[in-house]
């Protein structure tokens, strides 16, 4: 093992060190063997593979860390805070307007709020609907920043993933996959994704080390139970003796097999070989599959005592948030991204509701199609979607600024994260005159929220026209409003995003967004 | 050139490079030439510099049409993505020149002895096992490898159709979840909850989509022909027991589509519910019908054929904006085809089946000149009737024999096809369309057959 | 993909298709085998070094098949929910069509595959082990294994033809002499830990060396 020159451990070598602590000599060994085969690989390999962080020294920086919520089939930035009243526009009856006293405004603040009480109609069934906006914005009104957004597709998969590669802004890499280069070389799973359609696609740009890339997650409650290749699991073996055996396989069985050998020059196992190694190793050292555990030991739907497994020691707070957390994915996702943030596991984790319909104990938990509902119904889908989301992100929050982050003292983990709610385009503009009740189709023109410490608070960046609705764009430096910018700005706000976390954007051609950051 | 991708540009592309594996059943994406337009990648940064330079931008259509192929020949000897391999060679090949990453990879073939695999060579005991793990889902035992050893070379041959055939018959391809089945997802884009019909119900039922996935694996088993996924004016019913089974049917229960206006799996009530849903002008159902079952993605600029004077603009949605047109002008007259068929507007009489003047009954009020969108359409360029024939064109177009193959040949050779391996997979769509009629289980045998499956 | 039509794989496959037998022969045959490690320089390589993966049905399969395990009993997370096929399919390259939208397997390994993996082999062969050891005249593979004092003899003929029978059901072919010397050594390596039942746990760890190869994961 060795030290970088600024006395740093590589990646792979921080890795190396967790699996000895949790191992003994001959397990250790084990790893660095693991480690003479990897030297043999080219630098160019070993910078794809992940192996050492040869493109960023990443290690010992203190790290930001991201988390997308993805709100999934279009999220209407004039349904939200940059709502107008009717009042407001010339042609307020035909457009997408609220009735003035829905729409509340805050003092100091360019920020808006619609406080709705209505109902959201879904086939014969007229659900209430009471979502106040306002207290999410009373609440975290220094920390929002509000971004008009004009994006290049309404198809939900490409305009999703466009969200998050501001349309090919930087090579075609997710901004989660920026965060994980630049942040997540130390972590065990940098880049987290539990999102849905486009939202859980890679970027498109493969040069970037293995580790940059989602690890995907379907079932949040249940994925820790896969975090370590044995407890759980009755009757085997001490496991150090496991490890003898992964020795065996690793560094003996597998290299002379005629099979390996034959087909050395495979990707997929050269990236299969690194993954069991030092990653698998890391992994187990962390109890991941303790501390990220949400699950309560509740036999015998849930025997964990019984088997050998307990929960996390924030699962009861965690819980406590997220009562939902096992059948509501949204809030299992959000319960995961705290712990995995909470444990340095990840720097950039994904979440969202789905399409699917959830009901929880008779009530409406996601309408079907989630914000694409408003198609049918777009006023009530709106109020409902938005207040889901804004309830998970509020509860997110709360849960993170309780969490001390040592590494800057007298700072919480809240402080250094960035929760940016993507979402796929605006919704159209029009509405019959006068009509509470009235369907949405897609549109490009949208805006987008960010909520952290590290945006610029309190700022809305662009503007939206009386006259159609339609928001128009901004300059990325000083913010200004341009409203001659009607065109795409993708690259703005990934920029800004970005930028915001400090990542080092330099060579990409990035606008510099000052206007998005807190410390410009 | 102009501030958009150039609709000329594939074509003109095309007919200089006639046998590019990009040119062969389908034509090149504007993501050739452009990052996302206008932006161009290093490629399209190197044909815009030698396309009339110093006069004035944009350029007109005609004027770019004429000096693109001089421009093309002058970049053909650079290499604009720095991979070491030059634009032409690259064209010729049929990887990206603007993608460093993509280039040909003409590894010479190992010299040296191997004592389990021929390698670089068709070897049929290694098709044998591969083959039994693609098709039947597990490893073979070994006393059948053994007993495949030890056969001459032609039983060896015939003994890997005998149990192709077989494990073409078993329940690991052919069931519910299986792998035919699998290959549907992306084509039917299933949600749980929205699921109708009497099997795994879901919370609002829009429409049994298992319908769809059963016309579709029907559709590519046992010599069917593969184009019914578009054309069917049946149904096909589903038995699971003892095993799975798949019988075609005139009518079936919640499909309401009269038999006069069926067009295979574009007009299920999944199709028209999820799809079109309360859209007037089914942009959606059309484009992902286009994706889906013909292996282009509108939105990702690929299949392109614009049409004269289009989009037309008649629901009011802004479509003749600059930013639109370059997609609009192929996706609206794709559309108007479906404009009859209703997706779950109106009563239960008249939702997921063919409405006439369903335009005028339902959406009239949405824009002045929405009424006069037309039944008559366009797909690739040619003009179409109505959505019956739609299907027939797109059924039996190039890209659907090359979309049909490529699921196939990603799901036995994990991806798509190498520059190496283009040329067999060229000749594999090409007699699926003739030779084979259209049986994906003939094309199946011969994609075996290659030296792309068989050599290790 | 639900257990349902994995079983009916079975049926199948027992009705003629040459896929895997529970019982498949596991006699000492030569041809088709692995050859030794030490093939010298000349060695020839795949130019195109394309394995796949197997993924979570073929490995539940294979795992299953190879064991002489039902499926749905190789591995339970808490002892009630699939591993392979409800908990932990993406991480074993499956889909989630109906659910999150995932339509198509991922293109890569994750880096919690390897671990899913392991936990499945080790549960399937914690489950062979104990039952050919618990009722002798019924052993899959570990036949008639004498533990004397704790520990097995690797060298012992009966050791030997199960892991004969071990190579053969999981990539069908015999073991070679290097591969029975290395875990001949891990026995030795494992009496010499101290651990308690070093027999048991030699015969379990073999077997998931081998079942989690990647001769025996990819193809």
């Amino acid at each position: 093992m060795s030290l970088k020159k600024d006395g740093r451990l590589s990646r792979r070598e921080m890795m190396k060190a967790l699996s000895v602590a949790a191992t003994g000599g001959s397990a250790a060994m084990s790893v660095m063997l693991q480690g003479c085969r990897d030297d043999q690989l080219t630098p160019e390999r070993r910078e794809q593979l992940g192996s050492v962080a040869t493109r960023k020294d990443a290690l010992g920086k203190t790290p930001k860390f991201i988390i997308v919520i993805a709100a999934t089939g279009g999220a209407s930035i004039v349904d939200s805070f940059m709502a107008l009243r009717q009042s407001e526009s010339a042609n307020g009856a035909t457009l997408n307007t609220f009735p003035d006293s829905l729409v509340k405004s805050f003092a100091g603040s360019p920020l808006r709020a619609v406080d709705f009480n209505g109902e959201l109609t879904l086939g014969s069934l007229k659900l209430p609907v009471v979502a106040s906006q306002s207290s999410f914005v009373n609440k975290h009104q220094s920390d929002m920043l509000v971004s008009s957004f004009i994006g290049t597709s309404v198809n939900h998969v490409i305009a999703q993933k466009r969200s998050l590669t501001g349309n090919g802004a930087w090579n075609g890499r997710t901004l989660q996959e920026c965060v994980a280069l630049e942040y997540g070389a130390a972590f065990p799973i940098p880049h987290v994704n539990m999102g849905t359609g486009g939202y859980l696609e890679n970027g498109s740009d493969s040069s970037l080390p293995a580790y940059c890339y989602a690890e995907s997650v379907a079932n949040p409650s249940l994925w820790p139970l896969g975090l370590d290749g044995m407890r759980g699991i009755k009757n085997l073996p001490d496991r150090s003796l496991v490890e003898l055996a992964r020795k065996v396989r690793n560094e003996q069985l597998d290299p002379e097999s005629t099979f390996a050998r034959t087909f050395s020059s495979s990707d997929r196992l050269k990236r299969w070989y690194d993954q069991r190694g030092p990653s698998q190793h890391g992994l187990e050292a962390m109890d991941l599959i303790t501390k990220l555990n949400v699950l309560p030991n509740q036999p015998p739907s849930i025997p964990l005592t019984e088997y050998g497994l307990a929960e996390s020691p924030d699962a009861a707070k965690v819980r406590a948030a997220f009562p939902n957390f096992f059948t509501d994915q949204f809030e299992g996702q959000a319960a995961a991204a705290y712990l995995l943030l909470k444990n340095r596991v990840s720097v950039a984790v994904t979440i969202g509701p789905n399409f699917n319909v959830l009901l929880n104990a008779g009530t409406l938990g996601n309408p079907p199609l989630a914000f694409d509902f408003s198609h049918n119904d777009h006023r009530g889908t709106q109020a409902f979607m938005w207040n889901r989301i804004l309830g998970v992100a509020d509860r997110l929050i709360t849960l993170l600024k309780g969490e001390p982050f040592p590494e800057v003292a007298g700072t919480s983990l809240w402080d250094h994260t960035l929760l940016y709610v993507a979402t796929d385009f605006g919704r159209t503009k029009q509405r019959p005159s006068g009509a509470m009740q009235f369907g949405t189709g897609h549109d490009f023109n949208n805006g987008h929220l960010l909520v952290s410490p590290l945006v610029k608070g309190n700022t809305v960046l662009g503007s939206v026209s009386p006259t159609t609705l339609l928001s128009s764009g901004f300059d990325p430096e000083t913010g200004a409003p341009d409203t001659t910018k009607t065109l795409s700005n993708d690259r703005d706000l990934f920029a800004g995003i970005l930028h915001a976390l400090s990542v080092d954007t330099s060579g990409s051609g990035l606008p510099d967004a000052r206007a998005f950051r807190r410390k410009a | 050139m102009s501030t958009w991708a150039k609709p000329p540009a594939p074509s003109t592309f095309c007919a200089k490079y006639p046998t590019a594996p990009t040119c062969t059943g389908g034509q090149p994406a504007c993501t050739y030439c452009h990052s996302s337009p206008p932006t161009r990648n290093a490629f399209g940064l190197s044909v815009e510099s030698k396309l009339l330079p110093g006069a004035m931008r944009p350029l007109s259509d005609g004027d770019f049409q004429m000096a693109l192929p001089a421009a093309l020949s002058a970049v053909e000897g650079l290499d604009s993505d720095g991979d070491g391999v030059t634009n032409l060679v690259e064209i010729q090949k049929g990887t990206l020149p603007a993608e460093a990453a993509s280039l040909p990879r003409d590894v010479p073939c190992g010299a040296g002895i191997n004592p389990s695999y021929t390698v670089c060579k068709y070897d049929n005991r290694y098709v044998y096992r591969k083959m039994i793990i693609d098709f039947c889902g597990g490893s073979p035992a070994y006393a059948d490898l053994e007993a495949f050893s030890a056969m001459t070379s032609a039983q060896q041959t015939a003994r890997i159709d005998v149990v192709l055939d077989s494990c073409m018959g078993a329940e690991y391809w052919r069931a519910k979840n299986g792998q035919v089945w699998q290959l549907a997802h992306r084509k039917v884009r299933p949600v749980g909850t929205l699921k109708g019909g009497p099997e795994d119900t879901g919370i609002v039922q829009l429409g049994d989509y298992y319908d769809d996935y059963a016309l579709f694996v029907y559709s590519q088993l046992d010599d069917h022909d593969a184009r019914d996924v578009l054309t069917a004016n049946y149904f096909v019913v589903r038995s699971a027991t003892p095993v799975t089974t798949y019988t075609k049917a005139p009518f079936i229960s919640f499909q309401a589509v009269d038999v006069d206006h069926r067009a295979g799996n574009l007009t299920t009530a999944w199709a028209l519910g999820y799809f079109t849903m309360f859209t007037a002008l089914p942009r959606n159902a059309a484009s992902q019908a286009y994706r889906g079952y013909l292996g282009l993605d509108i939105a990702k600029q690929e299949g392109l054929y614009p049409i004269a004077n289009e989009p037309r603009d008649f629901d009011a949605k802004g479509v003749t904006q600059p930013l639109c047109t370059q997609c609009h002008a192929t996706l609206d007259p794709l559309s108007y085809p479906f404009r009859n068929y209703n997706g779950i507007t109106g009563s239960d009489q008249q939702v997921l089946r063919y409405v006439p003047s369903r335009i005028e009954t339902f959406f009239s009020a949405q824009a002045s000149t929405i009424t006069q969108i037309p039944e008559q359409g366009y797909i690739f360029g040619q003009k179409v009737n109505d959505l019956k024939q739609w299907a027939q064109v797109a059924a039996n177009s190039d890209a659907f024999a090359v979309a049909t193959v490529m699921d196939y040949w990603k799901l036995l050779m994990g991806g798509p096809p190498t520059a190496e391996q283009n040329a067999e997979f060229v000749t594999l769509w090409k007699d699926l369309k003739t030779t084979q009629n259209y049986s994906v289980k003939k094309m199946l045998h011969a994609l075996v057959r290659t030296e792309a499956y068989g050599a290790p | 993909m639900r257990l349902k039509l994995l079983l009916a794989v079975l049926v199948v496959v027992a009705l003629g298709c040459p896929g895997p037998g529970a019982g498949s022969t596991d006699g000492g045959g030569t041809g088709g085998g692995d050859g030794s490690f030490d093939a010298g320089p000349a060695f020839g390589i795949s130019a195109k070094g394309n394995v796949r993966f197997k993924r979570n049905e073929r490995i539940t399969f294979d795992f299953g098949n190879a064991l002489g395990l039902p499926y749905d009993t190789l591995c339970k997370e808490l002892g009630q929910y699939s591993c392979s096929l409800f908990v932990h399919p993406l991480a074993l390259g499956g889909v989630d069509p109906y659910g999150s939208g995932l339509y198509e397997p991922l293109p890569f390994t994750g880096v919690t595959s390897p671990l899913v993996v392991d936990r499945i082999a080790l549960a399937g062969c914690s489950q062979r082990v104990e039952t050919d050891l618990s009722s002798p005249l019924n052993a899959v593979i570990f036949k008639n294994i004498a533990i004397v004092g704790g520990k097995v003899d690797p060298g012992s003929v009966e050791a030997t033809a199960a892991l004969d029978a071990l190579y053969k059901r999981v990539m069908q072919r015999p073991p070679t002499a290097s591969e029975l010397a290395h875990l001949a050594q891990l026995n030795a390596d494992i009496v010499a830990s101290g651990k308690p039942d070093p027999g048991k746990a030699w015969l379990t760890l073999s077997c998931f060396a081998v079942l989690t190869s990647v001769e025996s994961i990819f193809y």
